[in-house]
C-alpha cells in the first residue's frame, strides 16, 4: 500500500514540476517580459480583449501564436515519445528499444529528404504541410512491412528488432544517396530536421498530437494488464491465458502510428523515448500502470525543460542536443546510483 | 535374455552416441568448409577490387604491378607504367588493405559486443566510441586543423584519443556497482548522446561547407586512407583482436548467463571490462581513420549466426570474412558509380547488405538469438 502510494507521490511531484516549468516557459521570449505580464496577455486574449497598441499586438502574437502552442506541443510530443518508448521496450523486451526501433525516424527522414532534394510530395500541398505529410506517410511504411511479416510468419521480439534494423538501414542508405547530391543549404536543413525541433509546432498541429496522446492512453488503460503479463515472457503470458503476439502487434501498430504523428511535426527527437522510460522505471518501478503515466509526464518535463533552456540561450540551439545535455548526466546518476534499473539480472 | 537386451541397449546407445559425434563432426566440417570458401572468395575479391579504378587494368596486370613494385622496378616518370604503379601502389593497395583490416576489426568488435552484452541490438559503437571520435573530429576542425590537407595523422590521433573517453568513463564508474550488461549498455547510450550533443553544439558554429566535410566523415569514408595511417590501424586492430579471440571461449560461456558462467570459472564482470577495453581500441583506431562505418559491425554477425549457429569460435572468423567481402563490394560499387569517389561507403553497404539481411530474417524464422 505504502509502496504504491510512494509511486503516485513521485508521479505527482514530477507533474507539478512540469506544470511550473511549462507555465514559466511561456514567458521566455527574446525580449524581456515578466512571468505575470505574459500570463496577463494570454488571459486578455482568451477574454477576447483586442490589443490596444502596436507593442501589445506584437506581444500578443509572440506569446499566443508562438510560445503557447510551442510549449503545449513540446509537452504533448514529450508525452507521446515517453509512452511510446515505454511500450516499445515492453514489447520487444529490450532496454535499448525506443519508439524508432521499427525504423520510423529513418523512414520519415527519407520522406523529408525526397521532398527537399527532389521536390516530390505525395499530396500537392504547399511546402511545409507537404513535407509533414510526406514524413508521416513514409514513417508508416516500416510498420506496414512489419505487420505483413508478422501475419505470414511466426515472429519473436528479436526478429522484430532485426527487421526494424534492416528497415532503418535501407531507408538511411536511400537518404544518404539523395543527400550526396544535395546543396550544402539543403543538407543543413535535412540535418536540422534529423536532430529535431519543436519550433514548427502551431495551433493547427495540436489536435492531432492531442489525439495521439489520447489514443496511447486508451491503449494503456485497456491493455496494461496484458502488457505486464507479456513482459514476463511469451510462455508465461500464454499460460496466463493471453495472446502475447496479438498484444505485441496491437501495441506496436498503435505506438508506431502515434510516433509517426509526433515525428512528422517535430523531426526525430532522440533520447527522450529511450531514456525517459528508464528514468521513470528508476522512479516508480516497472509496473505498467505506474510506469506509463510516469513516462508520459517525465517525457513532457524533459522536452519542455530542454526547449525552455534552448530558447533562453538564444535561437539556433537544437532541442534534441539540449535534451541530451541535461538528460544524460541525470540518467547516468540514476543509473549508477540505483544499480540494476529494473532490467538487471 | 535380459543380458542380451541390456547389451543391445548399450549397443544402441553407443550407436546413437556415434551418430551424435558424427553429426557434430559433420557440422563442424561443414562450418570449416564454409570458412574456407569465404576465405578464398575474400582473397579473389580483394585482388579484384584493385582493378576498379581509372586505369582499366586486368586482374593479373594488377598483381604484376604490385610484384614489380616489390621487386623494385623503376619506371620513367609520366609513362603509362608509372601511372599504373602510382595508382595501384599509392591508392588502391593501401585502401584495399585498410578495408580488410577495418572489416575484420568491426566484425570482431560487433560479434563480441553482442555476445558480451547478450543483446542483438549491440554494435561496436554501443559504448560510445563513435560519438567520442566524432567529437574529436569536430574539435580538431574548430581549433583550425584542416581535414583534407596535411594534418590527417594529427586528426586521426585526436579522434582516437577522444573515442576512448566514453569507454574510460564507463570503466571508471562501473566498479562501484555490479556492472550488468544492461547497465553498461545504458551508460554507453547516455554517454553517446552526451557527446553527440556536445558535437552538435560545436557544429552549430561552423559554416555549411565545413559541415558537409564533417558530415561525410561521420558517415564513414575510405577516400582519405593512405599508407601513413595504415600501421596505426593494423596495430590497434591486431592487438585488440588477439585479446578478443583469446577470450572467445569464455565469451561462449557468458551466453549461458552470468551465474552459469561464474560457476564454470569465468569472472563475468572482469571479462566484460577487459573485452570492452579491447573493443574500444579496435574501433577507436578504425573510426579515427575512416569515420563511422555502420552496418558491418551490427549486421554481419547476425547474418553469419543465421547460417552457421552461434558458436563464437566460428562466428568471429566467418563474420570477419563476410564483412571484408561486403565492404570490398560496397567500396567497389562506390568507385564504379562515381568518378569523384565521394559516395559514403555506409550507404552502399546498406544497399547491398540490408536486403540480404531482411531475406535471411524472414526465411530463417527459427533464428535463436
Amino acid at each position: 500500500m505504502s509502496k504504491s502510494r510512494k509511486r503516485w507521490i513521485a508521479i505527482l511531484v514530477v507533474l507539478v514540476i512540469t506544470l511550473i516549468i511549462s507555465a514559466y516557459s511561456v514567458s521566455v521570449l527574446s525580449f524581456n517580459i515578466s512571468f505575470v505580464e505574459s500570463w496577463e496577455v494570454i488571459i486578455r486574449h482568451l477574454e477576447g480583449i483586442e490589443p490596444s497598441n502596436y507593442y501589445e499586438r506584437i506581444r500578443d502574437t509572440l506569446i499566443f501564436e508562438g510560445n503557447l502552442p510551442r510549449v503545449l506541443g513540446a509537452s504533448l510530443i514529450g508525452g507521446i515519445l515517453g509512452i511510446s518508448g515505454a511500450i516499445m521496450q515492453y514489447c520487444v523486451r529490450n532496454p535499448l528499444a525506443d519508439p524508432y526501433t521499427t525504423g520510423i525516424s529513418s523512414a520519415a527522414l527519407f520522406g523529408v529528404t525526397i521532398c527537399l532534394t527532389l521536390g516530390i510530395t505525395i499530396l500537392p500541398l504547399t511546402n511545409d504541410s507537404g513535407l509533414v505529410f510526406n514524413a508521416f506517410v513514409f514513417s508508416l511504411v516500416p510498420c506496414a512491412i512489419m505487420i505483413l511479416i508478422s501475419i505470414k510468419r511466426k515472429t519473436t521480439p528479436t526478429m522484430l528488432i532485426l527487421i526494424g534494423i534492416a528497415m532503418m538501414y535501407i531507408f538511411t542508405a536511400f537518404t544518404m544517396v539523395l543527400k550526396y547530391n544535395a546543396e550544402p543549404e539543403v543538407l543543413q536543413q535535412i540535418i536540422e530536421w534529423s536532430i529535431g525541433s519543436v519550433s514548427k509546432v502551431t495551433w493547427d498541429s495540436l489536435p492531432l498530437l492531442l489525439l495521439s496522446v489520447a489514443v496511447l492512453l486508451i491503449l494503456t488503460i485497456t491493455h496494461y494488464k496484458k502488457i505486464d503479463v507479456m513482459s514476463a515472457g511469451d510462455n508465461m503470458a500464454i499460460s496466463l491465458g493471453t495472446d502475447p503476439k496479438k498484444t505485441r502487434l496491437i501495441c506496436m501498430i498503435v505506438v508506431s502510428a502515434c510516433t509517426s504523428i509526433a515525428v512528422s511535426f517535430s523531426g526525430s527527437i532522440g533520447f527522450v523515448g529511450l531514456v525517459v522510460p528508464h528514468i521513470s522505471r528508476l522512479l516508480v518501478g516497472s509496473r505498467t500502470s505506474a510506469l506509463i503515466p510516469c513516462s508520459a509526464i517525465t517525457g513532457a518535463f524533459l522536452l519542455v525543460a530542454a526547449d525552455t533552456l534552448a530558447r533562453s540561450f538564444g535561437a539556433g540551439l537544437p532541442v534534441g542536443a539540449v535534451t541530451a545535455i541535461i538528460g544524460s548526466p541525470v540518467f547516468l546518476y540514476f543509473l549508477f546510483k540505483m544499480r540494476s534499473g529494473g532490467w538487471g539480472k | 535374455m535380459p543380458e542380451d537386451s541390456v547389451e543391445t541397449n548399450v549397443e544402441n546407445y553407443m550407436e546413437s552416441e556415434d551418430d551424435l559425434a558424427e553429426g557434430y563432426f559433420t557440422s563442424a566440417r561443414n562450418k570449416r568448409l564454409i570458412l574456407l570458401f569465404l576465405a578464398v572468395a575474400t582473397i579473389i575479391i580483394a585482388i579484384f577490387s584493385m582493378t576498379v579504378n581509372g586505369r582499366h587494368l586486368s586482374f593479373f596486370e594488377v598483381l604484376e604491378v604490385i610484384y614489380n613494385h616489390l621487386t623494385g622496378v623503376e619506371y620513367d616518370i609520366y609513362t603509362k607504367e608509372w601511372f599504373d604503379d602510382t595508382y595501384i601502389w599509392g591508392n588502391s593497395l593501401p585502401r584495399m588493405l585498410f578495408t580488410l583490416v577495418a572489416a575484420i576489426g568491426l566484425a570482431i568488435a560487433g560479434a563480441s559486443m553482442q555476445s558480451l552484452m547478450n543483446n542483438p541490438l549491440a554494435d561496436p559503437y554501443t559504448v560510445g566510441v563513435s560519438s567520442g571520435a566524432c567529437l574529436g573530429l569536430a574539435v580538431s576542425v574548430v581549433i583550425g586543423l584542416s581535414v583534407n590537407y596535411g594534418d590527417s595523422l594529427t586528426i586521426v590521433i585526436l579522434s582516437f584519443l577522444f573515442s576512448l573517453i566514453p569507454m574510460a568513463a564507463i570503466v571508471l564508474l562501473s566498479p562501484k556497482t555490479r556492472a550488468s550488461p544492461s547497465t553498461l549498455i545504458l551508460a554507453g547510450v547516455a554517454l553517446s548522446y552526451l557527446f553527440n550533443s556536445l558535437n552538435t553544439f560545436l557544429l552549430v558554429t561552423v559554416d555549411s561547407e565545413t559541415l558537409t566535410v564533417i558530415y561525410t566523415w561521420q558517415t564513414g569514408t575510405l577516400s582519405s586512407v593512405g599508407w601513413d595511417v595504415l600501421p596505426v590501424v593494423i596495430l590497434f586492430v591486431t592487438a585488440g583482436s588477439l585479446v578478443v579471440s583469446y577470450l572467445s571461449k569464455q565469451l561462449n560461456l557468458l551466453s549461458l548467463g552470468d551465474a552459469s558462467a561464474s560457476s564454470l570459472g569465468v569472472d563475468p564482470d572482469n571479462l566484460r571490462i577487459l573485452c570492452l577495453v579491447a573493443i574500444a581500441f579496435i574501433v577507436g583506431g578504425i573510426v579515427g581513420c575512416a569515420g563511422v562505418i555502420g552496418f558491418v559491425g551490427l549486421v554481419t554477425p547476425h547474418m553469419v549466426r543465421m547460417v552457421i549457429g552461434s558458436d563464437n569460435r566460428y562466428v568471429i572468423p566467418a563474420a570477419s570474412f563476410l564483412a571484408i567481402i561486403l565492404m570490398l563490394l560496397a567500396d567497389m560499387g562506390c568507385r564504379a558509380v562515381s568518378d569523384y569517389d565521394n559516395i559514403p561507403i555506409g550507404a552502399a553497404l546498406s544497399l547491398i547488405g540490408a536486403p540480404i539481411f531482411l531475406y535471411l530474417i524472414i526465411r530463417k524464422n527459427s533464428y535463436v538469438w
